[in-house]
């Protein structure tokens, strides 16, 4: 028997009525598969329809085919992985898919529905490649590659596998003859598989499957009755050997318990194949049109209208998006299209006419790698429609929810187009309401919602800003997030509080149980949520976490961040929740804390000497008298008396100078006795003036004892010293802003009568390392002529 | 009466297969075509069942935009990269629509209006005055007259002023002789249309108008993709081109893939293995492959009166390619020694390669 003729007899098999026997072979979503599958059904009127689907999808099957189902839906199975369920496989429908036309018109002639592929947890836990991504269960890589696609390709012309099936398969929608139409089907993937190794067959774990879903075909068989099996044309020939050898095994014993699966709103984004989700044939928009049109009333061809509705609605979106097509491109566009389908003999322009017919027309100069018009084009063919499920399809109420409150806060979920919203948060309540669904949408990492422009909260930068920007689209992938959220609650907010929790455990698991910054980050994001009162206990755990906490500077930010939410009254705003309380709480800690100042080591200075600052800063913004300033003023005292490491002990004397509960002298003193005291480090004598200056950096325009101190110093100072401790001089005094600097040159200035300007005058491209060798080399040279007695040559001004 | 040419057009060279096709040819034709779009397919993509050989290689869905887009009012312009066989693939589409490949205006910086409309024959133009005698047609002129395809080469070549007289003639498809009276004019017959070849990037070119762009539909026409097709394209072309010679020296499988490798590599920047090379700046299209390997295998055939070896291409690759430019053969010689030299431990080819093309470089 020759390959030719093998194939050929696989094209008889496929129908066998005197068993009862019908199969027909499919692509996933393709239309002219369905085409022929329903014709079949209708005339056939079987018993029995058995679809290529996971078993225990089977709760699903009435709903698929429930007349408020809106396709593109999908399945979405959630398999349990290391204790958790996640989405983790999905089996989409599409209006024009045949496995959904099998269903309805199987209910339509009142057939029962069997689904005969492995459970979806085995047809998971076989895949090779572990990849996080949830897994197409009507993936078909078969048909895009393979010897056999590419030996056709070239000789029909086609520049790929999905072109060629366009052309063989497509072109013959709308045809009455389904019988030839499914035998071609057969031949064509029984060579498909024929050129595939056996061995890539086995590591596709299709062998199982086959063995399973033969079964099944025996089963139904042995039932009485006619047949209709709806199976990738991949599997038939297995499927007939199955079959012809009877032998039933029993199909392998169901899984449960560790699935669960909803029926879910799918969209043509996601079952595009080349966004690489859950594939079939690319760009659904365009083989929904040829499917709407083939069924369209009246019998019209499929083809006679098809280049120009989709070339007029093409130019018509892309006018509508801003970019112009002028009337004799469009005009030049179908010409091309028609005109290519002609040359290439196919009864209307396919996918592939259309996009080298907008090439031909619209692309002015070379070609780009991704040109334009190329990627308007696909992403108008593949479309943005989005299904709908019946309520009763009992998707969790999380989605609901979700889907509810989107709809009170007037967003649109129409499509899975993504859009734009600018809301006014601080002037309009429902605005404000809207910001907060979408960032509890956003907590709970649905993907669905994205802040563009707005105000940040978290890192306080631009809370300014009067408006938030969002953009959002409603995909498959929120849908799934939300599923895989369902266990855990059934409406958005309890939800967020759920993440929280779990975000707050990790921390506690991490080994981070008082990264009371992060716990602070996300008390904020709940406010912004909108969770306002339910964060209650939350706020409560922070309090414990903080009263524990042994950071002097972590502390005085949780309190700062905390002091502004208590006063805040924008989004941010907490009125439900005693957020002042938490406040005084953590300033409790603070003063606590601020005795274990004087044994600041080394690396922790610096950061509490602008701890320090940041506390002075906000008791002054504190006019309500929130927090009592006098505690805080105590403390400090005690550590200028307690023997504080110099920066501190700066630090806490300024801040104690400029509250005036201390005299200026006193810190003239304490900074001179450093400056000129017994140090180790030349740079230590600059450390309490670095502290002064970290705390409190105004103090040295205001107060003229400061001032004549480091002015004492700088004078006392000879060369060598100098040159060592300038840059800790100009690190220091980087506290100061440049107009402070200004400020405080002239007033230096001045002390010795001249101005500051005298000296600003001069620029040098130099910088203050070329200064420094400058000043050595100097140095080195007047002391080797002093040594040799040349001093005179210097003019007198060192040798006298 | 010498009857050899070195090169006939394409229509001559292909006569038997024109012939051929068009007695087959049961499709129906645009008005003025010699040959249905079928069979102009045919005739460039080849076609197993009548023998046709395939001409041009690469993307058989450019030869059928092309193809339509000669079907209507647009003109065709051909753009991309030197030696990518833009040329090539004009005359093969003005051989099969037209019958006649030699209606060409070549582009160059000398070119005036008069080139693209019509002279005079000045003896002839005082003798008798303006008259049809008198007139000399330009190739675009004749073309509207007789209903072909014209070919314009290079037309960013030419000045802007005379390039935007192709506008008009586009589009209103006429040319107005006043000289031979009021109202004089030839309007273009079913079956004109022009075929223009450009390069954008090259240097000494001339921007075009929007106005001519909007006439004329753009292919860009890009080097082959794929390896083994470029390296049986090279094979097919020096056979060709050594079918008159008496010696027949064969180009092994091995010296073709060394040529083709090189070219590729340099061409695209990046290795087989994915190491990144730098692009000279020569052209390193597959017509010069073809002519680095022609001319290697006329240098084994006549001077070492041998088969090919590495070194015959490395010999030939620095005249042929690397003309004149310092920078270039910087390049080139860094390509020899960190992609060439890693070969040629593993290959006896590439280590001759290897050493002939590092003395060549001294």
């Amino acid at each position: 028997m020759t390959e030719a003729h093998a194939l050929a007899v696989v094209g008889r098999s496929l129908r066998e009525p005197a068993k009862g026997l019908h199969i027909a072979p499919i692509r996933h979503h393709s239309p002219a598969c369905a085409w022929a599958v329903r014709a079949m059904i209708r005339e056939v009127r079987p018993k029995h329809v058995l679809v290529e689907a996971p078993i225990d999808f089977a709760a699903h099957v009435d709903l698929i085919a429930h007349p408020d189902t809106r396709p593109p839906v999908a399945i979405a199975a959630l398999v349990e992985d290391r204790g958790e369920h996640r989405v983790s496989a999905y089996y989409p429908f599409c209006v024009h898919a045949p496995e959904y036309v099998a269903l309805v018109e199987a209910r339509a002639v009142g057939a029962s529905v069997r689904l005969i592929d492995l459970p979806a947890a085995a047809m998971v836990k076989r895949r090779t490649k572990t990849a996080d991504a949830p897994l197409g269960l009507t993936d078909e890589h078969a048909f895009d590659s393979g010897d056999y696609v590419a030996a056709l390709c070239k000789r029909t012309g086609c520049r790929d596998g999905f072109e060629l099936w366009d052309h063989l398969f497509e072109t013959r929608l709308g045809q009455a003859d389904w019988r030839g139409f499914l035998a071609d089907v057969g031949v064509y993937c029984a060579a498909l598989r024929a050129s595939t190794p056996p061995a890539q067959i086995e590591s596709d774990g299709d062998a199982a499957r086959e063995a399973h879903m033969g079964a099944c075909v025996l089963e139904a068989l042995a039932d009485g009755g006619d047949v209709v099996v709806i199976v990738g044309g991949f599997h038939v020939p297995a499927l007939l050997e199955a079959v012809r050898d009877g032998a039933p095994q029993k199909p392998a014993a169901q899984q449960s318990g560790e699935t669960r699966s909803y029926l879910i709103r799918y969209g043509f984004a996601a079952l595009d194949a080349l966004s690489g989700y859950a594939a079939g044939l690319p760009q659904p928009a365009y083989y929904d049109f040829l499917w709407q049109r083939a069924n369209a009333p009246g019998a019209e061809p499929v083809w006679r209208h098809t280049g120009l509705d989709l070339v007029s609605g093409f130019a018509g979106a892309m006018r509508e998006a801003g970019h112009s097509i002028s009337v004799p491109q469009q005009v030049e566009m179908l010409r091309a299209a028609e005109a290519l389908a002609i040359l290439r003999g196919r009864p209307g322009p396919m996918r592939h006419d259309l996009i080298d017919a907008a090439r031909t027309a619209l692309v002015k100069g070379e070609l780009a790698e991704h040109d334009a018009w190329t990627e308007r084009l696909t992403l108008y063919l593949r479309g943005n429609a989005l299904g709908d499920v019946p309520v009763s399809a009992g998707s969790p109420p999380l989605v609901e929810d979700a889907r509810a409150a989107a709809r009170r806060h007037r967003i649109e979920l129409g499509d899975g187009a993504r859009r734009r919203r600018r809301l006014d948060i601080r002037r309009n309540k429902k605005h404000l309401a809207a910001s907060r669904y979408f960032h509890a949408m956003t907590l709970l990492e649905t993907t669905f919602a994205e802040l563009e422009v707005g105000p940040d909260f978290i890192n306080n930068v631009r809370t300014e800003l009067l408006f938030e920007e969002w953009s959002y689209a409603w995909s498959p992938r929120v849908e799934g997030r939300l599923i895989e959220l369902a266990a855990q609650a059934d409406r958005v907010g309890p939800a967020c509080l759920r993440v929280l929790e779990a975000r707050r455990e990790e921390l506690r698991a991490g080994g981070q149980s008082r990264d009371i910054a992060a716990m602070t980050i996300l008390f904020s994001r709940g406010l912004l949520s909108g969770l306002g009162a339910e964060l209650e206990p939350f706020l409560r755990a922070l309090c414990e976490d903080v009263q524990a906490h042994a950071d002097f500077a972590a502390v005085a930010a949780t309190l700062r961040r905390l002091f502004y939410i208590a006063r805040s009254r924008g989004p941010l705003g907490a009125h439900d929740l005693d957020v002042a309380e938490a406040t005084r709480a953590a300033y409790a800690r603070l003063i606590y804390l601020c005795d274990d100042l004087p044994r600041t080591p080394a690396d922790a200075i610096a950061p509490r000497v602008e701890a320090l600052r940041l506390t002075t800063e906000l008791l002054r913004e504190d006019d309500g008298a929130v927090l009592d300033h006098g505690l805080f003023a105590e403390a400090v005292d005690r550590v200028v008396e307690a023997e504080a490491p110099a920066e501190i002990r700066g630090a806490a004397l300024a801040i104690s100078v400029l509250a005036a509960r201390r005299d200026a002298g006193e810190l003239r003193a304490a900074l001179a006795g450093q400056f000129g005291g017994a140090v180790t480090r030349e740079e230590d004598r600059v450390a309490m003036l670095r502290g002064v200056l970290g705390a409190a950096p105004q103090l040295l325009l205001q107060s003229a004892e400061v001032v004549a101190a480091v002015d004492e110093f700088l004078v006392g100072l000879d060369e060598g010293t100098f040159i060592e401790v300038l840059p800790h001089m100009r690190l220091a005094f980087t506290a100061l802003n440049p107009r402070e600097v200004d400020q405080l040159a002239e007033r230096l200035a001045s002390l010795h009568g001249v101005s500051a300007g005298a000296f600003a005058g001069v620029h040098h491209s130099l910088d203050e390392r070329d200064l420094a060798r400058g000043l050595a080399i100097e140095q080195r040279l007047r002391a080797s002529l002093a040594a040799d007695g040349l001093s005179g040559w210097l003019g007198g001004e060192v040798g006298a | 009466v010498v009857t050899e040419v070195q090169r006939a057009p394409a229509e001559r060279r292909f006569a038997a297969e024109l012939e051929q096709l068009a007695s087959a040819d049961r499709d129906p034709k645009p008005q003025g075509w010699r040959l249905s779009p079928r069979a102009v397919r045919r005739f460039i993509l080849g076609d197993k069942a009548t023998q046709v050989s395939k001409k041009f290689f690469g993307d058989d869905a450019l030869v059928d935009r092309c193809i339509v887009s000669l079907m209507g009012q647009q003109g065709l312009m051909l753009v991309g990269e030197p030696g990518t066989a833009k040329s090539l693939l004009s005359e093969l589409l003005a051989a099969a629509i037209s019958g006649d490949s030699n209606l060409v205006v070549q582009g160059s910086a000398g070119v005036i209006e008069d080139h693209l409309r019509y002279g005079w024959n000045y003896a002839l133009l005082l003798a008798e005055g303006p008259s049809e005698r008198a007139l000399v047609p330009s190739p675009v002129l004749t073309g509207m007259r007789h209903g072909k395809v014209v070919r314009v080469e290079e037309l960013t070549r030419c000045a802007p002023e005379v390039q935007d007289a192709m506008i008009s003639l586009l589009s209103e498809r006429t040319i107005a002789i006043p000289e031979l009276g009021p109202g004089a004019e030839s309007r273009a017959v079913p079956g004109f249309n022009v075929i223009a070849t450009a390069n954008l990037r090259d240097r000494g070119v001339h921007e075009m108008s929007s106005a001519l762009k909007r006439r004329f539909n753009f292919e860009t026409v890009r080097p082959i993709a794929d390896a083994a097709f470029e390296r049986e394209l090279v094979a097919k072309q020096v056979a060709e081109r050594m079918a008159d010679h008496e010696i027949k020296p064969s180009l092994n499988e091995e010296v073709l893939e060394l040529v083709v490798t090189v070219f590729r590599d340099l061409r695209t920047g990046v290795t087989s293995e994915g190491a990144s090379v730098a692009q000279p700046n020569s052209v390193m299209s597959t017509a010069e492959a073809v002519n680095v390997a022609h001319a290697a295998v006329l240098d084994a055939a006549y001077l070492d009166l041998g088969g090919v070896s590495g070194e015959h291409i490395a010999r030939q690759i620095r005249g042929v390619v690397f003309k004149d430019d310092p920078e270039d053969a910087r390049k080139f010689r860094a390509y020899l020694d960190h992609i060439a030299k890693a070969r040629a431990k593993r290959s006896k080819i590439w280590s001759a390669f290897h050493t002939a093309a590092k003395k060549e470089l001294e």
